[in-house]
This record gives structure tokens, sequence and C-alpha cells, in this order.
């Protein structure tokens, strides 16, 4: 008796949940709605009714389960957020419309042929592939894997270091022909595995604290020997994963003071870096040497005007495909391009907060918070470097900036947001 | 007396965010509390609370979390949120303002009429 009247509710569960499309929300509605049920057949047979009979008018009470499944189905319908695909979209097509110019520059005035263009779209179609298939993967099923995609990472990392070709002082990972700018990717990764990690890190026991900062300081050590830029973004990032995951604040400031004391020493010792940062402050005096960069730049930018030089400018300065792509948006396409550039950059961090702000599960709101932190570092310092107001580092502009890895990279994470917004209103640990 | 579905449908959301404004609650708790305050007036399908429920909760009005019940049931409670309580007070202002034009014109097509 009990099996058929428990049956009898399966089946219509079954047959609402048939008319969801959306499968990851099937358990939770199906947990609320089977309990709703059971309350009304307590009620029932608390009045003396059989289960049986209870079990049917139980069900009459719900109303059809095609109304309800339907109906149910159309409030969970799930869509990726379309203001960060929107601006992602108008980011890329601002740096497809830049590379052109420059592609066709290069084209006319070197007898090499560039493919500045046509590879970016090409990563870009890869890019798309690989953010779609982000955005239907589940990220929760990440999160058993963290501590894995830690010492993965780091091994990679440390390999690198160690072994890679370095192109101006950054280890690159060589496969044949391609290589991938993996140092750059690999903060990203580390966020996946952070937003996982530190909060379920027991930082009470101070054997436990001590290793946990060991642990999270050690990458830092290794992004020094590489870039410094990188290890900037990965402090920032790190100290707002923190943050977001409660860690306690006095090993947040053992966080903050161990990376500051050993970058002031790393800084000072080396007098390349030193020079770097006060030819950043006093770039008037030496035009020539490091200050090179500084004055083409700030003179790139005030010649530019409203509307810019217009398309296929010429601009002499080096790296404008990646690093330095903003001034030749300003000199090219005018102030104007530029606002618009930094009102993208702007709208699409607000944008994501309030994302990160909807969701409740508190593993994707984590790894939200350290995306953005990475994003917003890196469209921070490469605008204002390009304005001459902070150090020049390999920092490029995200979604615009030339940079297969970079790009890709980028994208996949607009994927893994996406996923973690369209999965927003479910709530974690249903078991 | 049953009350028309229309009439209905556009005044659960009303109902439900008022019954929250006073205490949190699960689902099958709500249509009790309706059925009873209006004196069953208001019985409608109990699965068709849920789509309202969900959707109320993906406009952030209300927020959910399950919490262990009498014996080892689980109930989905909802609650009420700031931007719910906001809401909530414009559509009374709405409803306060549409019952008395409703008022005014039944009330002068007795006199005129």
């Amino acid at each position: 008796m009990g099996v058929n009247c428990s049956s009898r509710i399966e089946e219509y569960m079954n047959e609402v949940c048939g008319h969801i499309k959306f499968k990851e929300v099937h358990k939770e509605i199906k947990l609320e709605l089977e309990s709703h049920i059971y309350e009304i057949v307590d009620e029932y047979m608390n009045n003396g009714l059989s289960k049986e009979a209870a079990v049917e008018k139980a069900i009459l009470q719900m109303g059809d389960s095609v109304t309800v499944g339907k109906q149910l189905n159309s409030t969970h319908k799930v869509k990726p957020d379309l203001g960060i695909l929107v601006t992602v979209a108008v980011l890329l097509s601002v740096g497809l419309i830049a590379l052109y110019s420059i592609e066709a520059v290069v084209n006319s005035y070197y007898r090499h042929a560039s493919f500045l263009f046509t590879k970016t779209v090409v990563i870009t179609i890869a890019g798309i592939a690989i953010g779609s298939l982000m955005y239907f993967f589940d990220y929760k099923k990440l999160k058993p894997f963290c501590k894995h995609i830690y010492l993965l990472n780091l091994l990679i990392i440390t390999f690198i270091t160690i072994t890679g070709n370095r192109v101006r002082g950054i280890g690159y990972l060589t496969f044949r022909d391609i290589t991938i700018n993996y140092i750059y990717v690999s903060p990203w990764i580390f966020v996946i595995s952070y937003a996982g990690i530190l909060k379920e890190w027991e930082w009470d026991k101070f054997i436990n604290s001590l290793l946990g900062i060991a642990l999270l300081l050690l990458p830092f050590m290794i992004y020094l020997s590489n870039a410094g830029a990188v290890a900037v973004i990965y402090f920032t990032t790190l100290i707002v994963v923190a943050v977001a995951s409660r860690v306690n604040l006095i090993n947040i400031i053992m966080l903050m003071g161990c990376p500051l004391v050993v970058g002031m020493f790393f800084v000072m010792g080396n007098e390349y870096r030193i020079q770097r940062f006060i030819a950043m402050l006093y770039y008037k005096a030496d035009t020539l040497g490091t200050g090179y960069m500084y004055v083409q730049c700030k003179e790139a930018i005030k010649s530019a005007g409203f509307f810019g030089k217009g398309f296929k400018a010429v601009l002499q300065v080096p790296e404008t495909k990646t690093d330095f792509i903003f001034t030749y948006i300003v000199y090219s396409f005018g102030w104007i391009a530029g606002i618009i550039v930094v009102a993208l950059a702007v709208l699409f961090i607000i944008r994501m907060v309030k994302v990160a702000n909807m969701v409740k599960d508190s593993y994707g709101k984590i790894m939200i918070k350290g995306f953005i932190a990475i994003f917003g570092v890196q469209f921070v310092w490469n605008v204002l470097m390009n304005l001459g107001l902070a150090p020049i580092v390999g920092v490029g502009l995200p979604f615009i900036s030339y940079g297969g890895s970079q790009l890709m990279a980028s994208m996949a994470v607009v994927g893994i947001i996406s996923s973690i917004f369209r999965r927003k209103n479910l709530a974690a640990g249903i078991a | 007396m049953k009350v028309n579905k229309e009439l209905l449908k556009g005044s659960t959301t009303i109902l439900i965010l008022s019954l929250l404004e006073r205490k949190e609650m699960y689902g099958y708790e709500m249509i009790k509390e309706i059925e009873i305050k209006s004196s069953g007036v208001f019985s409608f399908k109990e699965g068709t609370l849920y789509p309202i429920l969900h959707s109320l909760e993906s406009e952030g009005l209300v927020e959910a979390f399950w919490l262990e019940g009498e014996g080892t049931r689980k109930r989905k409670y909802y609650r009420i949120t700031e931007k719910g309580k906001g809401q909530l007070k414009e559509k009374q202002e709405e409803w306060k303002t549409f019952r008395s034009a409703v008022e005014k014109v039944m009330w002068e097509g007795i006199v005129w009429g």
C-alpha cells in the first residue's frame, strides 16, 4: 500500500518535471512539491481518510501536472546574462577593428604579411566555442577537485619557470609550433581552486593557518621570478578571494604582509625595476631611455583629438597590438573611442558585481569575485599605463589586446560566469 | 463564491508578499493562511503557487532556504527581501487607487443609474 502511494506521487512529480527543460532544478522542485503533497496527505489522514484516498485528493488539489509543469518551465527558463555578453561582444569588436587597422598598416608599409586580424578572428571563434562549453558545464562539478586543480596548476607554472622558453622574462609553454602563455592564464585557474579551498580550510588551527599562507604565497614567489605584473594580479585576486571566503582578519593581514615585504626586497634588489618606477615619475627628464614609451603614448593620445586620425593611422609606438592597443585606439579613433572603451570596461565590471550578488551558491559567488579582481586589475592597470600613470608591465587590455591564450582564457571565464549566473537560483547542498 | 481567474492572477503576488511580510513561511502554510484569511474565496490549484514563488525568487523579491521541519521532513521556507518590501508598498498603493476608482464608478453608477 505504501509503495503504491509513493509511486503515485512519484508519477505525478515525473509528469510535472517532464515539462521542465532545465534538468538541474528537478531535484529541488521534486523535494518541494513532494513535501507539499505529504502535508496535505497528513491532514486528510488525520481527518480519518485512508492513505490512498488522501494521496488521490492531494494530487487533485495540486492541479493538472501539465499546467504546473509548463508554468514552472517558463519561470526556470535559463538565459545567460545579456549585459555581460553584450559588453564583451562590443569590446571584442573594438579589438578586432583596431587589429584590422594595425594589420592593414603593417601590410602596406612592410613586405612581410601580417595575419593579426585573421588569427584573432579564428581565436575569437574558438573562444566562443570554449565559452559555450563552459556555459553548459555545471561549474559545481569542479568543487571536489579544487585541491587537485591547485596542485596541477602549481606544478605547471613551476615546470614552465624552470624549463620553459623565456620571452622577455616570462616563461612560455611550447608544443611544437604552438606557444601558450600559461603564466598569464594560471591566475584564473587559481581562482577556480581557491573559491573552493579557502572557505573550507581550517584557519583556526595555528599550523594549518601557517601551511595555508605558505601554500598561497608559493605561486606568488613563482610569479615574481616570471613577471611582476602577474604577481600583482595574483596578489590582488588572492586577497579578494580570501575576504570573500571570510578568512579571518589575522590570516588576511599575514597574507598581505608577507608579499609586501618580499615584493619590496624584490623591487629594491633589482635596479632595472627601480629605474622603471622612477622613469614613470620623471618621464620628461629622460625621453630617450626608459621614459620613451611614456612620452610616445602621451604625445599620441594628446594629438588624437576627439575623433582621432582615422582608420589605418600609423603610430610609431612598439607593442601597439598588445599592451598599447589602447593608445592606438585613442590615436586612430579619438578620445571618444577611449572613453567608450573605459565605459564598456566599467559597465562590464559593474554587471559582474551585480551578478555575483545575485548568486546564492557561495562557491560560485566567490569564484566570480575572484574573476572580477583579475579583470579589474587588468583593465585599470592597462589603461593607467597607457595614460602614463602606472609602471609599464606586460598587462593587456582584456578582450581587446592581441594574444591567443589570454583571449581564450577571458572568453572561457565569461562562459563560467554565465554558467554560474544560469544556475543562480539553485540552492546548494540539496541532498 | 468563486472569483474570476484573471482577477486572482494579478493579486496573488501582492497576497504572497503581504503574507511573507509578517513572517517566513513554506508553501503549504501560505495556502492554508490564504484560504483561512479569505474565508475560502481564494482557493486555487496548490501546485500553481510554486511557479509564482519561484519567479518572485528569481526577481529577488523573496529568498528561500531549507529547514528541517517536524519529524524528518524538510521544508522550503520563503522570506521577503528589502526589494520585495518596496515592491509590496508600490503594489499596495496601486491597489488602493484601483479600488477607490472602482468604488467611485460603482457609486456613481448607482446614483445616476
